[in-house]
């Protein structure tokens, strides 16, 4: 077992059920033990590939996907829904699996619902602006914040 | 907003431009993140440059 099966491990648990893995369950699945599968998740939180509840193992990210719900969501041409972290990730989402998709999300300065499509490949045209506030130098200050 | 300038503006094809490179390989056996060198050419090539984009 490599951290990177841990990896995708998560990513496809949370794109099959929308829910992470816990540490115990991941090392059920990849038959290997739970302090082996411990120790990937801390070496995998350490390198921020996924982010963790404070104090926990429990994963609340592995990007681009939320294990928790937010305003901001894929939901793809085959009907399912996915939410990412922010609307970059949101976007994120629908260039990882490949597929038509269209983000639902909320503009943060009228509150209004905001949807982004994504068609063949290409974001079909819209006025939205995108902001970020936080500078990239300091996104990992507080990447929930963030 | 907690001390920090007005940030990055910009359009929704850049952040689609950024999100392509960015995540499109994460399902991919032996993903890495980016080192932040490559990071910042990913930023650069969705258009997005300058002090707020440096790592």
């Amino acid at each position: 077992m490599t951290d990177d099966d841990i990896r995708l491990h998560l990513l496809r648990e949370l794109i099959a059920s929308g829910a992470a893995p816990s540490v115990g369950d991941t090392a059920a699945a990849l038959g290997v033990s739970a302090s082996d599968a411990a120790a990937a998740y801390d070496r995998l939180g350490a390198n921020r590939v996924i982010v963790f509840r404070p104090g926990t193992r429990d994963v609340l990210m592995a990007a681009p996907l939320s294990a928790v719900p937010t305003p901001h969501v894929a939901r793809m041409a085959d009907g399912r829904s996915h939410y990412g972290n922010c609307v970059w990730d949101a976007l994120g989402v629908i260039a990882m699996l490949g597929r038509d998709g269209d983000v639902d999300t909320v503009c943060t300065d009228c509150d209004a619902p905001l949807t982004l499509a994504v068609r063949g490949g290409a974001l079909a045209p819209t006025d939205a602006v995108v902001h970020f506030a936080v500078p990239a130098a300091r996104w990992w200050e507080n990447i929930v914040f963030t | 907003m907690r001390g920090l300038d007005r940030g990055a503006v910009f359009t929704p094809e850049q952040l689609w431009a950024l999100a392509k490179p960015w995540h499109g390989k994460r399902l991919d056996r032996g993903w890495k993140r980016f080192t932040p060198a490559e990071a910042e050419g990913v930023f650069a090539g969705a258009g997005l440059t300058g002090p707020f984009w440096h790592l």
